[in-house]
């Protein structure tokens, strides 16, 4: 009986627990939050494994001439984070916050444009592996020839 | 005139469930709980579509829910307001091509306010509220 009296009169000068939230400045969330997905197209190199990965089918990637088609439908995202954590460029990332409201349902799409390189051999448009070859071999050193020919070249002998 | 400054200042939400996993509905419960107390706004949950000005839709419509969906929609009183929560709710996120989902609620019925996140933030589900209030306060 005593600790009960004892809470109940901290609970008259404790301030309430409800939260202001009429104020338009909503504040940002801890690192590690799960929220939408952000890519960035500079660091992507189109290598399909966040579409693979992904359980409920936002990301498409297709190829249209020289470019590659980076498209995001977050309308049926639901933040799990299996895209960021396959990635191998770090190219995806956690947006900060949770909120996303809008009034138009083209909000939720997201399209990006990756730029592609010719093969060393042949005319046919490969993505940059700079990237790769930096995380494989240390930055700052020449990149390996297999990665910079398209798959057919790099069978041929 | 009246019914305008009630409905803007006061809104009361009617909570369908079409199918949804009880992430969102939890969400809007604790909306509507301590923390997050929309009640002290004006805001009110009522168990009727007939005294509701603003329809909470939560889940992808199966074909089990569509019959109600519609007939309650009927019951609202004009302006006819949904604010469509979660990512089933806006296109049936991760149940998408399931054999007994028919789509999601904005084929069937106009929405007016989209709430992302799965399951979405009580924040955020006020920040649509605050939408749906813009259309009254505008009287379309």
């Amino acid at each position: 009986m005593l600790p009960l009296i004892r809470i109940l009169i901290e609970n008259i000068f404790k301030p309430p627990i409800t939260e202001d939230i009429s104020s338009v400045n909503l504040p940002k969330h801890p690192k590690g939050f799960h929220g939408y997905p952000e890519h960035d197209p500079t660091r992507c190199i189109a290598c399909g494994i966040c579409q693979y990965f992904c359980p409920a089918k936002v990301i498409k990637i297709s190829q249209i001439d020289d470019k590659i088609n980076y498209h995001m439908d977050l309308d049926q995202c639901t933040c799990c984070g299996q895209c960021i954590d396959y990635c191998p460029t770090n190219a995806i990332k956690h947006m900060p916050n949770p909120y996303f409201v809008t009034t138009n349902l083209d909000d939720f799409k997201v399209d990006h444009q990756i730029n592609l390189i010719k093969c060393a051999k042949c005319d046919a448009f490969i993505p940059d592996m700079t990237l790769i070859a930096n995380k494989l071999f240390g930055e700052g050193k020449p990149i390996p020839k297999h990665l910079s020919m398209c798959p057919k070249c790099k069978r041929k002998p | 005139m009246i019914f305008k400054i009630g409905r803007s200042k006061s809104p009361w939400l009617f909570h369908l469930n079409t199918g949804s996993c009880n992430g969102c509905d939890i969400e809007i419960v604790a909306l509507l709980a301590s923390r997050y107390d929309v009640e002290r706004l004006g805001c009110k949950l009522v168990g009727s579509p007939k005294h509701a000005d603003i329809c909470l839709v939560t889940g992808p419509v199966t074909a089990r829910s569509k019959e109600p969906l519609l007939r309650i929609y009927d019951m609202l009183p004009n302006p006819k307001v949904i604010v469509c929560i979660g990512a089933c709710s806006i296109s049936s996120g991760v149940f998408t091509d399931g054999y007994s989902i028919v789509g999601p609620a904005h084929n069937l019925i106009p929405v007016t306010a989209y709430v992302g996140g799965c399951s979405a933030h009580p924040k955020n589900i006020f920040l649509g509220l605050q939408k749906a209030i813009e259309v009254f306060k505008e009287g379309r």
